[in-house]
């Protein structure tokens, strides 16, 4: 039998290795599905980095990935990274900022300002603090709390967290830490190998034996437990293949290479497409972002993936390749049920085309949770639509958290146009039962997420008459 | 004395350098430990199937409650409380066993092969079913005074209503860890993320059979408590320390966030059902009232939690009559516990959602219907259980808090944004509301009230500290080296602050109820200043001076015009064979409390203080926010401003979530779903109020002799995010002329929130 934990050992010849604050650590015995986090704090006895959670969402792990010719330090969960998927990379842990004798200014202020009681949070939120100071972001109220939105706190109540972050000047606080570069190379974990294709032609061998998994961030799969099953013996990482890294505008078209992280996408389509920024910049925390990607998020097919219906209602396609050679398909044809979707086994997303809406196109993207940073949709609606004179022209609607998959709301879109937008409105709130069916759990009953979803339709039509992009408590 | 003095830690905090349980460096022999836990609520164990271990490529060790030598029992105050369930079980996630391998990871996956074999029994999960089938932990508790029936007649108006008020988990950073060292001659080291040193000690001695005398029970931090490691820690120490017992290996107990949250006690949900009678000027006459508490499975704390939310139903009113039945029921749940404010908010947010009721029903503002019911010599100072509020500083807190919120001001300003928000049609709509408190300071039950310390100087001059009070990040070690350094009049950095040890400081208390420092700090200063007696009569012998001639003044000894360093002294003083090492000991005075009656004096003081919150809603969809905060917390003279301003920020902003984005959910059988930070939200940075005023009543001295008349601060401020609670209420009463702020349910999801909107 087959177990994935624990007492098995490195059988490559070759000696893997991992940049730990510039100094190279061996990776020896150990499984292929020990965390980053597990790696530091048990087999390099870095106990800094702290674990909170295991599942990613109080940032008490945190540590900064410092990758060549990027110009920001990113920080992640330590707990969702496998071991396999950093080999030959550069990390920074708390141990590399400073330690008493010699600390970071932001370890000092932090000292100063009584941001730490327990202190078990702490390593975390000077993570993604210095992260922050070293980004060419400015330091406000909000950049801070985009900063934090992955770290959790329980005793201080984060203000002076947050107001020892704003004493230390920015630039004289800047760390440059070392670069090592090193190949990164398949690499063989107790029996499962990691690898790591940089062409994606590569893939047509690699998945030959059905023996495998495709990995992209692992934010959502390295939850599980075990991340593979007994019978799979190889973990293909979809993170290095170039083809999937890329970016392309086009005048008319975004052309978004699936393995691109959602902060990456945030950071190109801030100014060009404003709208989608609010939902990304709730989608996770900063920690989150800088590991999960674009086709992961799609891929897991989640009917709360916050990225869906906002690809739904822009009318992207998305572009497929496996054993069989390339494919384009619309989006809405993509997601088959409950966390299922039409790839096969040896299929991957390459990329999604997202045409550039019409400036005259109005867009809405609108997501409701518990609390605002960091939290899993109840719902979430997406709407692009043109009115003419009160009238709709044109209108696609999509849904998160109403279905078992992210909904295509189109019989209601197609009810709706070219009615004014009142009546049509009027119509959407009216007849909501007949477009979405929601279910009760922990995340709203569903008597919650249809009156909210009339709210939304209430919210939209207040928008369209006072001509504002949203309204939303956040304003204030 | 050093007031602005930082966390002693933290430094250390920031660098990643505190060492907590999880970080001490593995020893070569060490087991790790993990908890099988139970799918079902309630039902009998027919069989534990361990036969899939067996084929594993490492070793395990399996652990039942067999296994036990001693007793199968921690209960705090009764008896009936295993540490692994034996037979029956009695909540869903419920320890069954341990397995034990060489890693964490192999120990976690070889739990998840055990098998339970299970005869369902029928169970219970909610308080309305536990309240319907008599399952209670024990008769009710009742507080009582006058006549409520003659007085409900007498009343003008009577109003009915029920509520509920969520539970809420600890969530402290670092989950329940304990690892326990086996010595020789049965002596046992137990290093565990506790509250309470010395009933961990007392639990392992039960289960082991062992004399308590053998066992050292160690803390130096943990990584957060808020209550929930007072009790609950017995239980994951009494494990490692049971494996410990059973391999002869230290044995590593650290249970993960999912487990954690499943097999820990939470603050106790409430129910409550009320009959208030009053006048038509809004004074309340009676209040007849039934409180159901969810004790869970077995009864743990909730005695005293009950009482305390008895006690502090009154808040700052004078009730002439009142009828209080409080029901602790017990369900297949996991058994709650202490957190923070100990069923103290739960009692002050009955008595204000009570309030709030009346201000609706008589069209009167809910600051009109409190100043007519306040503690006050026309009205009454005398609490229901006896106990007569000397100088009641409601006045003093309400007037500073309106001075700093601009309350008035804003509060037309406020109608007027509503009215505003009506007119265009858009969906915004304000609330603003104050929340007035007082609380009451000692352990309910007297014998906690006492605490020990023990001081010893070294030749060299340097001061070695420790005490019973445990580091939880609430700033106790440094206020009580502030204190010691004080004494000596030497700088704070001469004082070593030490691990709570109860083989140094024996028969603690739990470091709870806010008195973590109103003991310690004492006890501390009793031990401090027995030393500090012999160093005077020796510098006196030595100088040639009277005793009152001598002076210690900043790390030296004056007597006229000579003097020596505070190290000389010492030196001096072992080179003359005069004891350098004293105990230190403190016990509460004035309190008395009759438990069966509810009547007594409970509390050597009262803290007080007072909020203004500003709510803001979505109408459409129920998203809400705290948009301005402003508070007066009276921690009389402060031991160290800094830090109980810390402790109020933080306080506040736990009561928030507990108020609004906190939800325990779980499924019919009984579990529960919300098991981590993905599912159960806790208030993130961007959930703080973006204008969070905060400041200590000044000049405000404790006028009971407490250490330097400074007052307890550390549950008193959760309750006063009541204050936002009320705000959502008036926002939601602004929102539809059909809306029903009294529907609101805590916690005020999005969800509660529109349902009231709507009703």
């Amino acid at each position: 039998m087959k177990i994935s934990c624990g007492a098995s050992f490195l059988t490559s010849e070759k000696m893997n290795n991992i940049f730990i604050n510039g100094k190279k650590e061996a990776i020896r015995n150990v499984d292929h599905d020990i965390t980053l986090l597990d790696w530091l704090r048990n087999n390099l006895k870095m106990t800094g980095t702290k674990e909170g959670c295991a599942e990613g969402d109080c940032g008490a792990c945190s540590v900064i990935i410092n990758e060549e010719n990027q110009s920001n330090l990113k920080p992640v969960n330590s707990c969702l990274v496998r071991i396999g998927q950093v080999v030959g990379k550069n990390i920074v842990t708390i141990e590399g900022l400073g330690n008493d004798k010699k600390p970071h200014p932001l370890q000092v202020a932090f000292s100063r300002e009584n941001a730490s009681q327990c202190g078990y949070c702490t390593p975390g939120f000077i993570i993604s603090g210095v992260s922050l100071l070293n980004s060419d972001k400015e330091i406000n109220d909000n950049t801070i709390n985009d900063a934090f939105s992955g770290n959790l706190c329980r005793c201080t109540g984060y203000s002076p967290i947050i107001k020892a972050l704003k004493t230390v000047a920015k630039y004289d606080v800047q760390i440059k830490p070392k670069h090592f570069k090193e190949e990164t190379y398949d690499i063989k974990l107790g029996n499962v190998t990691y690898h790591h294709p940089v062409k994606i032609d590569e893939l047509k061998k690699l998945t030959k034996n059905k023996n495998f998994k495709f990995l992209a961030g692992g934010t959502d799969l390295n939850l599980q437990r075990p991340i593979i099953n007994e019978k799979e013996n190889s973990i293909i990482s979809l993170s290095s293949i170039e083809e999937l890294k890329k970016i392309k505008v086009s005048n008319n078209k975004i052309l978004l290479g699936s393995s691109v992280t959602i902060e990456t996408f945030l950071e190109f389509i801030e100014d060009k497409m404003p709208e989608i920024v609010e939902i990304l910049k709730r989608f996770g925390s900063p920690l989150i972002r800088n590991q999960a990607t674009i086709g992961g998020n799609l891929c897991t097919s989640s009917p709360i993936g916050d990225l869906a219906p906002v690809l739904l209602v822009l009318k992207s396609n998305l572009n497929i390749f496996g054993k069989d050679g390339r494919k384009s398909i619309p989006i809405k044809d993509f997601f088959k049920g409950y966390r299922k979707n039409i790839l096969k086994k040896d299929q991957i997303l390459v990329s999604i085309e997202i045409p550039i809406p019409h400036k005259s196109n109005k867009l809405f993207f609108w997501k409701l949770s518990k609390r605002f940073d960091q939290d899993i949709s109840t719902i979430s609606l997406a709407i692009n639509i043109k009115t003419q004179n009160q009238i709709i022209k044109e209108i696609y609607i999509a849904a998160g958290g109403v279905a078992e998959i992210p909904k295509d709301l189109d019989n209601l879109s197609r009810r709706m146009i070219n009615k004014n937008t009142d009546e049509a409105i009027k119509l959407a709130i009216d007849d909501i039962d007949k477009y979405i069916n929601p279910i009760s759990d922990l995340r709203g009953t569903s008597l919650y997420r249809r009156d909210s979803f009339k709210g939304l339709f209430k919210r939209l039509k207040r928008c369209l008459k006072d001509d504002v992009k949203t309204m939303s408590v956040m304003e204030f | 004395m050093n007031k602005i003095a930082t966390h002693d830690s933290s430094i250390r905090h920031t660098t990643g350098q505190a060492i907590y349980i999880d970080d001490i460096p593995d020893q070569e022999n060490l087991l790790h430990g993990a908890l099988v836990l139970s799918k079902c609520a309630h039902g009998k164990i027919k069989k534990i199937d361990f036969s899939r271990l067996k084929n594993l490529p490492f070793q395990t060790t399996i652990v039942t409650a067999e296994n036990i030598p001693g007793e199968n029992e921690i209960g705090p105050i009764k008896t009936g409380e295993p540490i692994l369930a034996d037979d029956i079980i009695t909540y869903f996630g419920q320890p069954v066993a341990v397995v034990l391998a060489k890693s964490f990871q192999e120990a976690q996956y070889a739990s998840d092969l055990v098998k339970i074999e299970i005869e369902h029994l029928d169970s219970i999960l909610t308080l309305e079913n536990a309240y319907n089938k008599n399952s209670f932990h024990d008769d009710p508790i009742i507080l009582e005074k006058g006549s409520v029936e003659k007085e409900m007649k007498k009343s003008k108006f009577k109003k009915s209503g029920e509520f509920e008020i969520g539970g809420q988990d600890h969530f402290y950073l670092e989950t329940h860890v304990a690892i326990t060292f086996p010595g020789e001659n049965n002596e046992y080291t137990v290093w565990s993320s506790t509250q309470h040193p010395t009933e961990v000690q007392h639990g392992v001695s039960k289960v082991l059979n062992i004399p308590s005398a053998k066992i050292d029970s160690k803390v130096r931090r943990l990584g957060g408590g808020f209550g929930g490691k007072e009790s609950q820690a017995t239980i994951f120490a009494g494990i490692s320390a049971l494996c410990a017992f059973i391999t002869h290996k230290p044995v590593k107990i650290r249970l993960n966030r999912h487990n954690d949250m499943t097999a820990s006690g939470k603050r106790h949900n409430f129910k409550v059902r009320f009959t208030v009678g009053f006048s038509s000027n809004a004074k309340i006459n009676a209040l007849d009232i039934i409180l159901l508490s969810n004790g869970g499975n077995v009864l743990d704390l909730s005695g005293p939690v009950m009482t305390r939310a008895l006690t502090h139903l009154d808040n700052c009113y004078f009730i002439k009559s009142i009828k209080a039945y409080g029901y602790i029921c017990k369900t297949n749940t996991v058994s709650n516990t202490a957190f923070r404010g100990f069923g103290g908010p739960q009692g002050m947010l009955v008595i204000e959602n009570i309030l709030f009721s009346i201000s609706e029903f008589l069209n009167k503002s809910l600051d009109d219907v409190r100043q007519i019911n306040y503690y006050s010599q026309s009205n009454g100072l005398t609490t229901p259980y006896g106990q007569i509020v000397s100088k009641p500083r409601i006045n003093w807190v309400l007037n500073e808090t309106y001075k700093l919120s601009d309350y008035h001001t804003r509060l037309k300003q406020i109608k007027s944004f509503n009215l505003d928000q009506v007119k265009k049609q858009r969906p915004f709509r304000k609330g603003l509301a104050v929340m007035p408190a007082k609380f009451g300071i000692s352990f309910n039950k007297p014998s906690f009230n006492q605490a020990g310390a023990l001081i010893h100087i070294y030749s060299d001059g340097s001061i070695r500290l420790n005490h019973g009070g445990t580091e939880m990040g609430q700033g106790l070690f440094v206020k009580v080296a502030q204190v010691v350094a004080e004494c000596f009049k030497v700088s704070l950095d001469q004082i070593h602050i030490t691990s709570t040890n109860t083989a140094e400081v024996p028969n603690t208390s739990a470091t709870a109820a806010s008195s973590g420092s109103d003991l310690n700090g004492m006890a501390a200063w009793n031990a401090a200043f027995t030393i500090k007696k012999r160093m005077i009569d020796h510098a006196s012998q030595l100088f040639k001076k009277s005793k009152s001639e001598i002076i210690f003044e900043q790390g030296r000894i004056l007597a006229g015009n000579k003097s020596l360093s505070f190290t000389e002294l010492a030196f001096s003083c072992w080179e003359n064979r005069i004891s350098l090492s004293s105990t230190g000991f403190y016990k509460t005075p004035k309190i008395h409390w009759d438990q069966g009656k509810l009547k007594g004096h409970p509390y050597f003081y009262f803290t007080w203080g007072a909020a203004v919150s500003e709510a803001l809603i979505d109408i459409n969809t129920g998203e809400n926010r705290i948009l301005r905060a402003d508070i007066i917390q009276d921690c009389g003279n402060s031991l160290n401003e800094n830090i109980d301003i810390g402790q109020i920020e933080g306080g506040f902003i736990q009561g928030l979530g507990w108020l609004t984005c906190e939800e325990l959910c779980f499924s019919q059988e009984g579990k529960l779903l919300t098991t981590g930070p993905s599912t159960y939200k806790l208030p993130g940075s961007r959930d703080v109020p973006p204008i969070f005023n905060v400041k200590l009543l000044e000049n405000a001295d404790n006028d009971e002799k407490t250490i330097f008349r400074s007052k307890a601060v550390g549950e008193p401020p959760l309750l006063l995010a009541i204050s936002h609670f009320l705000a959502l209420k008036e926002a939601i009463k602004a929102s539809l002329p059909s809306s029903k702020a009294e529907l609101l349910n805590s916690p005020a999801t999005p969800s509660e929130i529109l349902k009231a909107i709507y009703a």
